[in-house]
């Protein structure tokens, strides 16, 4: 068995086939290990952003038994308390939104502390030490908590000992009206600052399995009271998690492009195989070995060969992915779960699944070799074109497809894209090849024999075209467009994105306040009004009277939203049903997630409680919101003059480049009750995510040209007989050796000048389309690529081509002619009746 | 190696009435028509006739390759006619041997195991390296063991055809236009050595060819025009 292995591996369509296999095993494996770990590392950071997995929020100290109920269900618990104190110093003292911890705070997620004398700043998960508390920035400076650290706290003492840079909860949370303090729960009682009728949050955090959770979360519905509420993670405002989806799912896109070039790849390399072992097996069968006979010993060589080279590219993929989730750690601290053993399974099992689908036809086809094969050539022809193969591989690629990009709108997309770009591709080739051949006349150079022998072999050409704009597209998308693309999609969302959120503005001080960020160079202020309001009622039925089975639901109609004014749709607002507000309209427009969730269509009449009055008007709008846009956003907006009357305050988000912290101390000073939220840290995490995206991207696109390498390999070689008749006729009939070279140079010099206008193209109108799509910014395309391609193609296309067959320059006629005759090819020179 | 096989009177093969027809897409085509021949075993037989005549179809019908449109035939005992492919498979297994025009001898195998292969069939074969060195040998290619059949001549490589074909010493050997594609030098002493190791084996030889010297040299000659004996 072995013997036969290695008697295969001496043709170069095996070796080819398992090449492919090889790349597709690194590729499944590389990107299924990684997005398994990102998966993994994206829950658990939901679950960081509430603490938790879950949590039961309530308005006054909660019953134990929920903490015991907790502990039957296998959860862990932790307890917070949050409440607005002042916190005092010697120097000053400051409105402080205090949150007093459980010492296995959080359960979920991290608390990132400032960095102490110079190094780096340390992520921790558990709660401050009593008789200490750690404090946000902004407390830190306007109470000059590094010099004077002792802090008093209702009626206790405590030491400021760190600065909060980031904590669970933090995000965009706008409506937090106080800078942070957060200290140790056992503490709490000394304080005196929390009875049962104080104005506090208790909460209830619990983390564990989804299925624990979920059955707590069912347990407890019933009991909860009206001033409790249970809560699991909100994921669609989640910045870095939207950052890591859209370079996950555009990596796996890209490893889908090279796992297609490598089946393409494989495919060819199998077809090459039947069209030479179809003689072996015609052989064989002269002496005397059955069908069944042949089928095994086929079998078993392939099947010998495909565990060990699908484990060692599932190998290489594995220490691929590895030192990719290093370097990503390293350069964003977002640490990165060990991968579980499901993506290696299916990394095998999808393996096997594309040899099976690439072999099998073929050996199916076996029974159909004719043994008279060997005395007849032309038998061959009928059985050397496998069509069932075609299906089979084209099954097996959009099987690849969904397995790939695990959403069937983007596996749809995708097919589509790949149909298209390969009928625009084979079109475009032949219709060149279809022009040229009009407009070329006849003439004794080696030009028009270069010309010729691209327009006659048309099919070939079209091959070897397409492949080459393969690489030519892989290479121009690698080489300009991804650095073009993800750089401006860093500018498009980051440099200016606001990285100070000011909350709890006061209507009377809003132009004091915007005069003095004026004099600090913020010259374009958005104020938004922020309004207080509870839905009553949707088309004059209480809401009372309504059953919501939803969770979410349930807290959003028991909860106040928080609603703006606006004249103008928000920028990265999209309209998704009915119109924006005319001039005069009365209206809401609604959050489309919001209004599926609660059940509200366009045209539904809407009653909000506003501080006591009823406000009624119709949903006027559906709007898609981008959360992950560093802005404020909004579930519920009203139309100009429908709440006028209404008390409100204001908030705003502006973008401050340098001198954060001077300017926070400023607004402290002179407006003591507004609070700065600083996202700096945020952003900075979400500026290296997508820079360390673009740098995975391009390893993946280094799969996607070796891939279309090993395509050209497999076209070249399977053109190499026919090009051996062309050059011994060429020679027969008096070319020199120089004429032949210069028309082989010269036929895939145009070759390349096709692939580099059609590959460099495609590399472009792809960049334009990414970026309008899936990025979402405007992109201008480099043209000047379309001219260095076709360039840089002409004189690669020429050096690749011609070295592939300067080998068979040397050989003479005769010599050509007698190998022609041999078994590979399928001439015979007298073909015996 | 097995005993030789001297039994003259013994007919090794036979066809009896037999045609074969195909189908064109608007016409039937008769390649051959009403042949009847007896293969005595031992005797060494040519076939020839035009390009075009129905000699190679006939070829492959003796030796079980194919099935004829009408008539019988029996090649060692068995009527083919009968059997399936995989039991004409069998029957051919270690007891007929081919030579082709075109070597047929696979590119991506050394000489010595392309010989073996022949051997590598039969489940019961034992020391297959050494019988094949063996064959390689007594056709004068023991030095060229482990070439690949691109780093031999056409004459070199007709003659590791012939000793793959010759190494389970064949009661048949079936042999498509052997010198079609060597130089008259080669040819003849391609032909020289195959009608002796024949003579060795005490196999049967069948000759298609349509060189009328290399014909001459058989002990039974037929012709064929237009498909059928003449």
């Amino acid at each position: 068995m072995l013997k036969d292995l290695i008697r295969h591996t001496r043709l170069a369509e095996f070796n080819l086939l398992f090449l492919g296999l090889l790349l597709v095993g690194m590729a499944l494996a590389a990107v299924g290990l990684f997005t398994d770990r990102v998966e993994q590392s994206m829950q658990a950071r939901t679950s960081a952003l509430l603490g938790a997995d879950g949590m039961i929020d309530s308005t006054r100290p909660l019953d134990d038994a929920y903490a015991t109920l907790a502990g039957q269900f296998g959860l862990q618990v932790a307890r917070s308390v949050s409440f607005m104190s002042m916190a005092i110093t010697a120097t000053g003292s400051r409105l402080a939104g205090v949150r007093a911890v459980s010492s296995n705070y959080p359960l979920r997620g991290e608390v990132l502390l400032a960095a102490v004398d110079g190094d780096e700043p340390e992520s921790v998960s558990v709660a401050p030490a009593q008789g200490t508390v750690w404090s946000a920035t902004q407390l830190v400076i306007d109470l000059n908590l590094e010099s004077s650290p002792e802090l008093q706290l209702g009626d206790s003492f405590l030491r400021f000992e760190r600065e909060i840079l980031l904590e669970p909860e933090s995000g965009t949370g706008m409506l937090r009206l106080a800078p942070r303090l957060l200290m140790n729960i056992d503490d709490l009682d000394q304080t005196g600052l929390v009875t049962s009728a104080s104005r506090a949050r208790f909460r209830l955090l619990v983390a564990g399995s989804k299925e624990s959770l979920t059955a707590f979360g069912q347990a407890i519905e019933p009991i909860l009271k009206p001033y409790q509420s249970w809560h699991v993670a909100d994921l669609r405002r989640d910045e870095v998690r939207n950052t890591i989806g859209r370079v996950v799912s555009y990596l796996r896109v890209t490893v889908l492009l090279a796992v297609v070039l490598a089946i393409v790849a494989m495919a060819l390399a199998a077809q090459g195989l039947w069209g030479r072992q179809i003689h072996e097996i015609a052989l064989l069968r002269c002496l005397g070995q059955t069908h069944s006979q042949t089928l095994k010993s086929l079998a078993r060589v392939y099947m010998l060969a495909v565990i060990p080279v699908s484990l060692l590219g599932i190998g290489i993929g594995y220490l691929l992915q590895h030192f990719a989730a290093v370097i990503i750690q390293d350069a964003t601290a977002i640490p990165l779960p060990p991968p579980t053993w499901l993506p290696v399974w299916l990394s095998l099992l999808m393996c096997i699944v594309v040899v099976v689908a690439v072999m099998m036809p073929i050996l199916l086809a076996v029974k159909r070799v004719p043994t008279m094969t060997l005395l007849r050539a032309e038998q061959i022809d009928g059985i050397r074109r496998n069509r069932s193969a075609s299906l089979s591989v084209l099954a097996l690629v959009i099987v690849v497809t969904f397995f790939l990009a695990r959403n069937l709108w983007l596996a749809f997309a995708v097919l589509t894209g790949l149909v298209f770009a390969a009928a625009l591709l084979w079109f475009t080739v032949r219709s060149l090849i279809g022009v040229a051949k009009r407009l070329v006349a006849p003439r004794p150079t080696a030009w028009y024999a270069a010309l010729k022998a691209l327009l006659s072999n048309s099919g070939r050409s079209t091959w070897l075209a397409s492949a080459f704009a393969a690489i030519i597209f892989a290479l121009v998308l690698l080489g300009a467009v991804r650095e073009d693309l993800f750089e401006e999609w860093q500018n498009s969302i980051l440099p200016d994105a606001p990285n100070l959120f000011l909350l709890n503005i006061q209507a009377h001080e809003t132009a004091a306040f915007a005069s003095l960020l004026n004099t600090k160079g913020i010259t374009e202020v958005k104020l938004y009004p922020i309004i207080r309001g509870r839905i009553t009622a949707i088309n004059n039925q209480k809401i009372s009277d309504r059953t919501f089975e939803d969770d979410d639901a349930l807290h959003r109609i028991n909860h106040d939203f928080n609603l703006t004014i606006l004249a103008e749709l928000p920028v990265d607002n999209k309209i998704r049903a009915g119109n924006w507000f005319k001039a005069g309209e009365k209206g809401f427009s609604v959050e489309q997630d919001t209004a599926k969730i609660l059940g509200l269509a366009l045209g539904d009449r809407l009653t909000m409680d506003i501080a006591g009055v009823l406000i009624e008007a119709p949903v006027s709008s559906l709007r898609e919101v981008k959360w992950d846009n560093m802005r404020p956003n909004f579930y519920i907006i009203a139309a100009p003059g429908l709440l006028d009357d209404a008390p409100r305050n204001y908030i705003t988000s502006i973008y401050v480049e340098q001198q954060r912290n001077e300017l926070v101390r400023q607004i402290s000073q002179s407006y003591p009750h507004i609070t700065a939220l600083d996202l700096g840290m945020l952003l900075a995490r979400i500026r290296t995510l997508s820079a360390q995206g673009g740098n995975a991207v391009s390893v993946v696109f280094v799969f996607t040209l070796v891939t279309a390498l090993l395509v050209l390999f497999g076209v070249l070689q399977g053109q190499r007989s026919a090009r051996e008749l062309e050059i011994a006729l060429l020679k027969t009939l008096g070319a020199g050796r120089e004429f032949v070279r210069r028309a082989i140079v010269l036929e895939f010099a145009f070759l390349g000048a096709l692939a580099g206008f059609i590959g460099g193209g495609m590399a472009l109108l792809s960049g334009w389309l990414l970026a309008k799509y899936v990025f979402e910014f405007a992109y201008s395309i480099p043209w000047q690529w379309l001219v260095f391609s076709m360039t840089g193609a002409v004189i690669v296309v020429a050096v690749i081509g011609y070295t592939s067959v300067r080998s068979l320059l040397g050989v003479l006629p005769v010599r050509l002619l007698a190998q022609m005759a041999m078994p590979t090819s399928q001439i015979h020179p007298s073909g015996g009746r | 190696m097995k005993p030789l096989k001297t039994n003259s009177d013994h007919i090794v093969a036979q066809a009896v009435g037999v045609g074969k027809t195909v189908q064109l897409a608007s016409d039937t085509l008769d390649i051959l028509q009403d042949i009847s021949l007896k293969i005595t075993a031992g005797r060494t037989v040519a076939i020839s006739g035009a390009s075009g005549s129905g000699k190679t179809t006939l070829l492959g019908l003796l030796a079980g390759l194919d099935q004829p449109t009408s008539g019988s035939l029996t090649l060692m005992g068995q009527t083919l006619n009968n059997l399936d492919e995989d039991q004409r498979a069998k029957l051919r297994r270690g007891r007929v041997g081919f030579v082709f025009q075109s070597f047929h001898l696979l590119p991506n195998l050394t000489a010595v195991e392309n010989v073996a292969l022949a051997l590598e069939v039969i489940p019961e074969s034992t020391a297959i390296v050494e019988n094949s060195r063996q064959a390689l040998s007594r056709v004068g290619l023991s030095e060229r063991c482990g070439h690949l059949p691109s780093q031999m001549s056409g004459g070199e490589q007709q003659r590791v055809a012939l000793a793959r074909s010759m190494v389970v010493a064949p009661e048949i050997l079936f042999a498509d236009e052997p010198t079609g594609n060597l130089d008259h030098g080669t040819s003849s002493q391609i032909a020289d050595l195959m009608f002796s190791l024949c003579k060795d084996n005490g196999s049967t030889l069948v000759l298609v060819t349509h060189n009328r010297e290399l014909a001459a040299r058989c002990d039974d000659q037929y012709h064929i025009e237009a498909g059928r004996l003449v």
